[in-house]
């Protein structure tokens, strides 16, 4: 088999080619990033609602305790005695972050759970499995079953509600427990 | 008259799915859904037309030795570029295609006309081939997503059909259901365009990636000349 022969030309037009297209998408980033974002927040505020529907008032908490889990992105103080924490799961699991949205009272019992963003091929039923965790706390939310066929995604939501669950005993002191 | 016949190619005759078997793999995948075939056949189609005629224009510049992997920077360029703006502007539309919208770069259909047509022609022409192509893998999927969600889930575009509902065919939105429907298009596509085909020289060295490379027949590098072989191993 005759080996391809590779010159000068071949790798600056392949180099030009990768940066042209690379400015491309950095300049169209620039335009939808925005766009990307403000939709993220009207998806999270829509899931905050799913997950505590009786919200009234609510507050996010920007100073996060030190040892938070990094897969928490952002917690809410709903009506005084509720937590509404936002998790993305992290990309070791998977090329896109799997978006969660937890509802937590301040005795630790999970009140409801919402996927705002899944992109894996196999479907667990995004709207249904999350469902399994309500009422559950952190003794036993390890209980509930992994979903046959989709075991990568049930194992890294139970962990996201595992680190829900330690981010609630940090800014809820210990309530959790 | 010969735009135009480059343009109607892609539509029955040289169909990227239905004859030259190519793609697959989204076809199986998101035909189950009348919205989710458009979407991606339309997502599909951006990306044909612009990596062709960028393609045919950079045709000269573009040395043999890495033009594979030329192609695929600018298909998977243009494939992300579909993504940031479906992502900000069609995030529905996006989260229902999810995964299978990364996938475009891998389709077989793009790199098949990229390296058969694109690197041979000119711009125009190569825009047309991808209008054409695009339209054709459109075509396939939605009439693969009509058979499957109409039939199998008594629905047409997510609306239900009354009269419908105690005859679903549940196997029709199951992967087998789907080989079942894709065969079915085959035979009947092969059944209409009888002669009209591709023959099998269409499917021999020139149409291989690496027959620059190896020089040889066919039959040493274990490309299948025989018809239909060019689809082995496509996405």
């Amino acid at each position: 088999m005759n080996r391809p022969k590779f010159n000068v030309k071949s790798i600056i037009v392949l180099t030009a080619i990768c940066l042209i297209v690379t400015a491309l998408l950095a300049v169209t980033n620039h335009f939808t990033a925005p766009i990307v974002e403000k939709t993220r927040q009207q998806k999270i505020e829509a899931s905050l609602k799913e997950v505590l529907p009786d919200m009234t008032k609510m507050e996010e908490i920007t100073d996060l305790p030190e040892g938070t889990p990094s897969t928490v992105k952002a917690v809410y103080r709903i009506n005084d005695d509720e937590y509404a924490i936002v998790l993305a799961t992290s990309s070791a699991y998977s090329s896109k972050d799997m978006g969660i949205t937890v509802g937590m009272s301040k005795d630790g019992e999970i009140l409801g759970v919402k996927l705002t963003s899944y992109f894996e091929s196999k479907d667990f039923g995004k709207d249904t499995y999350p469902q399994n965790y309500v009422g559950k706390n952190s003794a036993n939310y390890t209980d509930v079953d992994t979903f046959s066929g989709v075991t990568y995604s049930s194992n890294a939501l139970k962990r996201a509600i595992g680190d829900a669950f330690e981010c609630l005993k940090l800014v809820g002191g210990g309530a959790a427990e | 008259m010969k735009k135009l016949r480059i343009l109607t190619n892609g539509l029955l005759k040289e169909n990227p799915v239905l004859v030259l078997v190519l793609g697959t793999c989204p076809t199986l995948a998101m035909s189950v859904s009348v919205v989710n075939a458009i979407a991606m056949g339309l997502a599909a189609t951006f990306v044909l037309i612009c990596s062709n005629a960028v393609i045919s224009l950079l045709r000269k510049v573009i040395p043999d030795t890495v033009r594979i992997p030329c192609y695929i920077v600018v298909i998977a360029g243009f494939v992300t570029l579909v993504q940031m703006l479906m992502e900000a502007y069609l995030p529905d539309l996006y989260d229902m295609l999810g995964v299978y919208l990364a996938l475009i770069v891998v389709n077989c259909i793009i790199l098949g006309r990229a390296e058969m047509f694109a690197n041979k022609h000119n711009v125009l022409e190569s825009a047309l081939d991808g209008l054409g192509m695009g339209f054709g893998f459109t075509l396939a999927l939605l009439a693969m997503a009509i058979i499957r969600e109409v039939l199998g889930n008594a629905s047409f575009a997510g609306h239900a059909i009354g009269f419908l509902q105690n005859y679903k065919i549940p196997i029709l939105v199951a992967p087998p259901g789907g080989f079942l429907v894709f065969g079915c298009l085959i035979a009947l596509v092969a059944a209409v365009t009888r002669g009209k085909a591709p023959k099998k020289k269409t499917f021999d060295c020139e149409g291989c990636p690496s027959a620059s490379f190896c020089r040889k027949d066919c039959a040493s590098c274990g490309v299948n000349t025989e018809k239909g072989g060019e689809a082995n191993g496509n996405v």
